[in-house]
């Protein structure tokens, strides 16, 4: 545990810098402002800087990232309560309880308990990560490229699972993300996959220019083609009033942080993480807590408190996979991986026994980064109200143009353009259809990881397969991989049966 | 579209999408530095998974999740343009006028009257970039003077 603390200390001397204090506070100004502009998200900026940031140091680059990362959690909160468009996929449900508050005339109060909660949750959980990265690394280094194998192919199957309504779009979503990951040379034998002649497209398809093509024009795309945008002006944000809490506000707001916190983590750390899940078990908890007369659905500020929490926590949970064992469960995540990936860095035991200055460094910036936010949010919470006053046209229109810039700076590249267009057209059909974008990202990272693991635990078995599946640590996770395949398939047959025993057996 | 076509599309698109990656990989090599699996062995996994989804996806038809309308969908024809001719534009002179193009054009399909403003705020974020990236960040974006010597 001193040594533990020595390092977090040393940790802190780094993410203290000025120059490094700097970055994060860039990262938690930029998250916060892109979490308020519904459209934008942290993958889409952490993506975008992604060319800039080659020119600076890995560990700023990682702060400013990981500021963006947080500040982007906090910053939904803002647009759900005053606008009810949640800024990230996470605050819907922030949206309920918030913007009813707000349209009470509480908006003050929902913003407080949201950045307060925020600020719990997000500490907490960077706590947990501090705990929990050491001992999960430990158990990393007992993994070898089988057992990282499976562990990415649980990945890809818990995710396909937990986003969207549908299992089957988040898989067609997910195979389309593998689909375009095997674009380029195989890394194994120099063979070009899936370029058809073309040298542009032989170093692959970057994940800027996925990233770029399905959250900025894919999503521009989809608001011109639906009958219900489009207007000049977004809806007008609501007075905010005094933002402190009353007495009752604190106490109802206290615990339902914590239980936030304990809920959002966990969910967040397993491979099925994101952060949407959490905040909707911890509104259901919070509304099954609450006393009889509580205004659920008109306006409780512990169906604020806890999700909010619960994003907050989950956000960084997320971050316990991706820094201990390098797997990203979420689309920012996928980009962060990626981010490390252009450092030369590799995520998990390599990262903290290699780089343990850029490892710390980034863990106290988590923290550093949560107490900036608090410092940042409510003050400048006017700040944030006049952003989201931008006339939704420029909005559009700023997002079209950084995705250009976002590509074409990767090298100028025509290919790349025609590139985003079509990935864009792609993201166009997907979010028209339904199917979920995170799970494309995630193949597309994850995919060409699990192959080349597969294929190096091959050649170390000498292309047997047996030696391979019947290892401890293999067949453990492999049996993981089977009943979580059985619980896919078998679940919605057991809710449907659930179901018709309990309204009754079906009339002829 | 008619709506069977729409809601077919999907389901059509993922049966290609198979088709195409394992007529490519009936045509890779394997080259005696491909190990125990070779380059092939992920794309016959993939376009059988895409065969698989596309049947699904025939079978249990998605729906759209928007509705759209003649205004809506001329919305989205005069976007695409927009995108090729910013793409055309950005190839052929550089990427200020190219941003120029996009915001001001995005920003009117969307619904903005005021042209002369737009095209005024969309050139000035374009340079401001243009300028930023090439002269702070050492990366060139083609075109005009602000790339530098």
């Amino acid at each position: 545990m001193t040594d533990l603390l020595q390092r977090l200390l040393d940790g802190f001397a780094v993410a203290l810098s000025p120059e490094h204090l700097a970055w994060s506070a860039a990262g938690v100004t930029l998250g916060t402002l892109v979490g308020v502009l519904p459209g934008f998200g942290p993958a889409l900026t952490i993506a975008l800087l992604l060319p800039l940031t080659w020119h600076i140091d890995a560990g700023s680059a990682l702060m400013l990232f990981a500021g963006i990362y947080y500040g982007a959690m906090y910053g939904g909160s803002t647009s759900a309560i005053l606008l009810n468009v949640p800024g990230e996929s996470a605050t819907v449900v922030t949206a309920i309880e918030g913007h009813a508050m707000s349209q009470a005339g509480r908006a003050g109060a929902a913003l407080t308990t949201a950045a307060i909660g925020s600020f719990v949750a997000g500490t907490l959980g960077t706590v947990g990560i501090t705990l929990l990265a050491e001992p999960v690394i430990a158990l990393a280094l007992r993994f070898g490229p089988a057992e990282y194998c499976v562990l990415m192919l649980i990945v890809m199957i818990t995710v396909t699972g937990v986003f969207g309504a549908s299992r089957l779009r988040a898989c067609a979503s997910l195979w389309i993300g593998l689909g375009l990951g095997l674009v380029g040379l195989d890394l194994q034998s120099g063979v070009p996959r899936l370029t058809f002649g073309h040298v542009g497209l032989f170093e692959g398809i970057d994940v800027v220019i996925v990233a770029m093509g399905l959250f900025a024009i894919g999503e521009t795309l989809h608001r011109a083609l639906r009958a219900d945008t489009g207007g000049s002006s977004g809806p007008t944000p609501a007075v905010i009033g005094r933002l402190g809490m009353t007495r009752l506000e604190w106490r109802l707001s206290g615990p339902a942080w914590l239980r936030g916190a304990l809920i959002g983590f966990p969910l967040g750390a397993l491979p099925a993480g994101g952060a949407e899940l959490p905040t909707f078990i911890s509104y259901g908890l919070e509304r099954r807590l609450a006393r009889r007369g509580t205004p659920f659905g008109a306006g409780a500020i512990a169906g604020v408190a806890g999700p909010e929490a619960a994003n907050n926590a989950a956000a960084a949970g997320v971050l316990v996979p991706l820094l201990a064992l390098g797997l990203p469960t979420s689309a920012t995540a996928a980009i962060l991986l990626s981010a490390f990936q252009g450092y030369g860095l590799e995520p998990g035991p390599a990262l903290i026994s290699g780089n343990p200055t850029v490892f710390w460094g980034l863990i106290a910036s988590l923290y550093v980064a949560n107490v900036l936010l608090l410092v940042l949010n409510l003050p400048l919470v006017g700040l944030w109200v006049r952003v989201l006053r931008i006339p939704a046209p420029w909005l559009q229109g700023f997002i079209l143009l950084a995705a250009l810039l976002g590509v074409w700076g990767l090298g100028r590249s025509p290919t790349d353009v025609l590139l985003l267009f079509a990935v864009g057209l792609l993201g166009l059909g997907l979010r028209w259809y339904g199917f979920p974008l995170a799970p494309v990202l995630i193949g597309l990272i994850v995919g060409p990881l699990a192959e080349q693991a597969l294929r190096q635990a091959l050649t170390i078995s000498g292309g047997a397969w047996q030696p391979i599946v019947t290892r401890p640590l293999t067949a453990g996770l492999l049996v993981v991989l089977a009943l979580l395949l059985l619980a896919m398939l078998l679940g919605p047959i057991v809710r449907a049966r659930l179901a018709t025993q309990r309204t009754g057996a079906p009339k002829p | 579209m008619t709506p069977h076509v729409a809601r077919a599309a999907p389901g059509v698109t993922a049966l290609g999408l198979g088709l195409l990656i394992a007529w490519d990989a009936l045509h890779l090599p394997s080259p005696p530095t491909a190990g125990a699996l070779g380059p092939a062995a992920a794309p016959w996994l993939l376009a059988a998974g895409f065969a698989a989804i596309g049947v699904l996806l025939l079978w249990r038809v998605p729906a759209p999740t928007g509705v759209r309308t003649t205004a809506s969908t001329q919305r989205l024809a005069r976007l695409l343009g927009l995108l090729v001719a910013g793409g055309v534009t950005l190839i052929a002179v550089g990427f200020a006028p190219a941003g120029t193009l996009l915001f001001a054009g995005t920003a009117r399909v969307f619904g903005s009257r005021s042209p002369v403003r737009d095209l005024l705020l969309g050139g000035g974020i374009a340079v401001l970039l243009q300028f930023t990236f090439t002269r702070l960040f050492g990366l060139p974006l083609g075109g005009l003077w602000l790339d530098g010597p």
